[in-house]
């Protein structure tokens, strides 16, 4: 079913509407939330309350990219739930992915930038880069897609995709230390 | 991960916008319009091809400013000028930025036409301050466009594939939008909604009832169609008639357009008219015609045009 007659049957309040997103959508939140989670029951109702969200929120919202929209809510709850693995003492995947970006950005300094500041800077460079070089670098390090997922989904080439994270890192790099953004 | 780097971790997963997140997981554009640029390059050549072969039919007039269409295409400019366009001058004017902008001032139906470009990463006016009596925003075929007019001025802007876009004349509006619609269709857009066989094709944008309403009028097989489009944020079952028709009809049914609701009203072989809403995105969309009605004849072309606002994504 088309993402826009799935949405039309929120808008009817129809309960169809949950069964057709989660058989669209259903397997790419379920690998979104285990990225961050890893117990596949945490996940499970992590995207279950996803499609509950999803419910609450259409109408009023009409999203223009249904997969994106449920993504983002998906990704969302998996990282409010994430405090109880980290009890558990086990890594997700997207924390894996992400001391691979913090590795290369500069060492905190004495004065750390507070939240605000440090979230107009940080959207301020996304915008900047090129739509495809954002979609490369928030899949792997806020989505923790690896390089092959990203490539395969993407129809590039894994060089092209491990090119561009390589320049964005340091771009990202360079951008900090140019504004005195530490984190 | 330490306590530390997992503060770190937390701040970066919190700091990035959801427009951002949601683009992200977007289907990839290379991916999803892979046809889309065999055709957009099949029609980049062919612009390209009829442009040399619409310059080369024409005198050009002396270039006061020394600048040529080559000189544009060096900064990455091809200005889209309409077929009947005569006594060209090219120009390039100075921006904020390192890249100028592109101008071309033209003839067309006894009128002077001035078009400019500027690649540029957001929306900006690039011509001088202007007092306006009337002002309009809309969107036509996924783009936004302005038009700004008063008693000796009109103009229409749009912004599209980070390009500024602002065509200024001394036609009325609704000329104006017909000269827009002829630069849209050699950049390989369409502005017009008519079917492709249909004739005296005409493009026009202006406030209904409130509604920002887009029209493309034409003719087909003789009998003249009024093609309108509207977006709106009113969700209601009872949605609104935009056809501007007001006459009372013989017949009426209830029907659907696609997957969108429709309420028809006909006289046989008279005037008639279907108006239909598509609840997503919010779009209102009414067909109409003065002669020759029947459910049939106005079933099949609401069909025919109607060309989802948004596509499957």
């Amino acid at each position: 079913m088309k993402d826009i007659q799935i949405i039309e049957l929120f808008f009817r309040r129809a309960e169809e509407a949950v069964m057709r997103l989660a058989e669209k959508y259903g397997a790419m939140c379920q690998t979104i939330a285990r990225r961050i989670l890893r117990d596949e029951r945490d996940s499970e109702e992590c995207v279950n309350d996803a499609w509950l969200q999803t419910w609450n929120v259409i109408p009023p919202q009409r999203p223009a990219c249904l997969s994106g929209f449920v993504g983002r809510i998906t990704r969302n709850l998996a990282l409010n739930r994430l405090d109880y693995n980290r009890a558990q003492k086990r890594d997700s995947t997207l924390e894996a992915a992400f001391e691979e970006l913090s590795g290369s950005l500069p060492d905190s300094g004495d004065t750390l930038t507070d939240e605000v500041t440090f979230h107009d800077f940080l959207n301020r460079f996304l915008r900047r880069q090129s739509e495809e070089h954002r979609r490369y670098f928030l899949r792997r390090y806020w989505y923790g897609m690896s390089v092959q997922e990203i490539a395969r989904e993407c129809g590039v080439g894994e060089e092209k995709v491990k090119s561009a994270l390589f320049r964005i890192r340091n771009k990202l790099r360079q951008a900090m230390e140019e504004e005195g953004v530490y984190v | 991960m330490s306590e530390r780097m997992y503060a770190r971790f937390l701040l970066f997963m919190n700091a990035v916008d959801d427009d951002l997140l949601e683009e992200a997981l977007a289907v990839s554009k290379r991916k999803a319009m892979l046809h889309w640029r065999t055709l957009t390059a099949a029609a980049a050549c062919l612009c390209v091809v009829l442009g040399l072969l619409l310059w080369q039919g024409r005198t050009p007039a002396p270039p006061e400013s020394g600048v040529t269409a080559a000189d544009l295409a060096g900064y990455g400019y091809t200005l889209p000028l309409p077929a009947d366009a005569m006594d060209i001058l090219y120009d390039l004017l100075p921006s904020p930025s390192e890249i100028p902008i592109a101008q071309a001032r033209f003839g067309t139906g006894g009128h002077a036409v001035t078009l400019r470009a500027w690649r540029t990463e957001e929306p900006q006016e690039i011509f001088d301050d202007e007092t306006w009596t009337d002002q309009m925003d809309w969107s036509d075929g996924g783009t936004t466009l302005s038009l700004r007019s008063n008693a000796q001025t009109a103009q229409v802007s749009w912004y599209a594939d980070e390009t500024q876009w602002s065509v200024r004349s001394d036609m009325t509006p609704a000329d104006l939008l017909n000269t827009v619609d002829d630069i849209f269709s050699v950049l390989g857009r369409q502005l017009n909604r008519a079917p492709e066989n249909a004739q005296d094709v005409h493009y026009n944008a202006f406030y209904l009832d409130d509604l920002a309403v887009g029209e493309t009028s034409f003719t087909l097989d003789g009998v003249k169609y009024i093609y309108r489009i509207a977006p709106t944020y009113d969700t209601s079952p009872d949605f609104a008639d935009i056809s501007g028709v007001e006459e009372t009809f013989d017949h009426q049914a209830q029907a659907e357009v696609g997957w969108c609701p429709a309420r028809l009203a006909w006289n046989d072989g008279g005037a008639g008219k279907v108006v239909w809403f598509d609840v997503v995105p919010g779009q209102l969309y009414s067909l109409s015609v003065e002669v020759g009605a029947s459910r049939e004849s106005l079933m099949d072309l609401a069909d025919q045009l109607f060309l989802p606002a948004q596509g499957e994504v």
